[in-house]
């Protein structure tokens, strides 16, 4: 009777294949799939940024699930080495072609530069990158945190970079300082950039006086800056930054390539880059990182810490944010309002749209989104040259 | 030179790199300015 209950399990675990593992990576797949489940109601809430969470839950709980004895995951092999993972997991070729050499970041790119507004940034060029020059405290301190945490220092720089807030980026260096530990890395940042909305909001409130995020800033006051100045900008600052930070000149190329063809009124492609590009690889970036977190890839107490370590490098870029909006404030004499200050963590556009509400909360007639978008996207390039910094001394 | 140091001196980089693209945005402008007019 046992010998024939023991065939029945070897018979099943063929075709079920989980049965085929030991208890313990059983019991933590289905710890993993309940986490992805939760990610995904929470995305369907709203609560967690749903372009991300929805379907990255999905493919965490899926992937969890589903082991095919002999192959594995059914859907992606992490190592992308081997050609023939190409013909046996049906998500291999967008991980082999598009992950592993940094291209899925560089199509979210595009997308985020067609639909990215630069008006205050050419307004307020050294408000702008003074604000987001503080908001990189995190991602400057956390390096040698983590390398005091036992990391090695390329593996710190691409957990350092959490902190510039920057999901293309954070991925992009990833891929290229720590493809050991990139799944947690992205899982992580991912994750805390969609917490964004909730503790940046109390991180603010704690840091910067109410009676000041009532400074009103009027947007009449901003100089007009015409589609020709913007195209001009693009072009000479993304020619400099290329020639001084080579390593992040695909990233800077794919923004600004959004950015210029906004600006020149391509509508066909400035249609094609939001509606279809960013959609499509944020969808395909979010899938492939859900079917890729599963037990066996997760498992490492090294993941405790780097979700350590990514709270403490968004933490305090938003306390560097919050000391430069502080210090431009009273520099100002008063006429900026220093929630400017947090909106450079470069979280587009979702850290700018806090400071918004939190403005307009103090004062209803304070419309700084316009404002906020400067030292927001002068946070994307701030991020784009670090990591730039990071992959000269540190990619092997 | 150790990791603390390489972060201190990219941060005071990255100061100095951020006014360097706001004075060539500032030089943008005015060409522009005076190419338009």
């Amino acid at each position: 009777m046992i010998l024939l209950l023991a065939n029945l399990v070897e018979s099943l675990s063929k075709v079920v294949g989980v049965l085929s593992l030991s208890p313990v990576e059983v019991v933590l797949r289905v710890v993993l799939a309940l986490i992805g489940a939760t990610l995904l109601y929470l995305g369907y809430k709203n609560v967690l940024e749903p372009l991300i969470m929805v379907p990255l839950g999905i493919g965490m709980v899926v992937a969890n699930l589903s082991f095919v004895v002999g192959v594995g995951n059914p859907h992606v092999n992490v190592d992308p080495s081997s050609f023939q993972y190409n013909l046996i997991y049906w998500l291999q070729p967008f991980y082999s072609l598009m992950f592993s050499n940094g291209l899925i970041a560089c199509l979210v790119f595009f997308g985020i530069g067609s639909i990215t507004d630069i008006t205050f940034l050419m307004a307020r060029p050294f408000t702008s990158f003074i604000l987001a020059a503080f908001a990189e405290l995190g991602t400057v301190l956390t390096l040698p945190l983590a390398v005091a945490a036992g990391f090695e220092p390329r593996h710190a720089a691409a957990i350092a970079l959490i902190g510039g807030a920057d999901g293309p980026i954070v991925l992009y260096s990833s891929l290229k300082l720590a493809k050991e530990y990139f799944i947690a890395i992205n899982v992580v940042g991912y994750l805390y950039l969609s917490l964004l909305y909730i503790f940046q909001k109390k991180l603010d409130e704690l840091t910067i006086p109410r009676r000041l995020m009532a400074t009103y800033m009027d947007p009449r006051e901003l100089p007009k800056i015409s589609p020709k100045e913007k195209l001009l900008f693009s072009v000479v600052v993304s020619a400099l930054l290329s020639l001084l930070f080579p390593h992040a000149s695909p990233l800077i190329l794919s923004f600004f390539a959004g950015v210029i063809v906004k600006e020149a009124a391509i509508s066909r492609y400035v249609k094609m880059l939001d509606e279809v590009v960013l959609s499509v690889s944020t969808f395909l970036l979010a899938l492939v990182l859900g079917t890729l977190t599963t037990a066996d890839v997760l498992v490492n107490p090294a993941v405790g810490l780097i979700l350590l370590l990514g709270i403490t490098a968004l933490f305090l870029s938003s306390i560097g944010g919050s000391i430069g909006g502080l210090i431009v404030y009273y520099l100002s004499k008063g006429r900026i309002n220093p929630l400017l200050g947090p909106a450079a963590v470069s979280c587009v556009p979702t850290t700018a749209k806090i400071s918004h509400k939190l403005a307009m909360e103090v004062n209803p007639k304070n419309y700084l989104i316009t404002f906020a978008m400067g030292p927001n996207v002068a946070g994307v390039i701030t991020t784009a040259i670090i990591a730039s910094v990071y992959l000269a001394l540190f990619a092997p | 030179m150790g990791i603390a140091e390489i972060a201190i001196l990219t941060y005071i980089a990255l100061f100095a790199v951020s006014i360097l693209i706001a004075v060539v945005i500032d030089i943008v402008r005015k060409v522009v300015g005076r190419v338009g007019r």
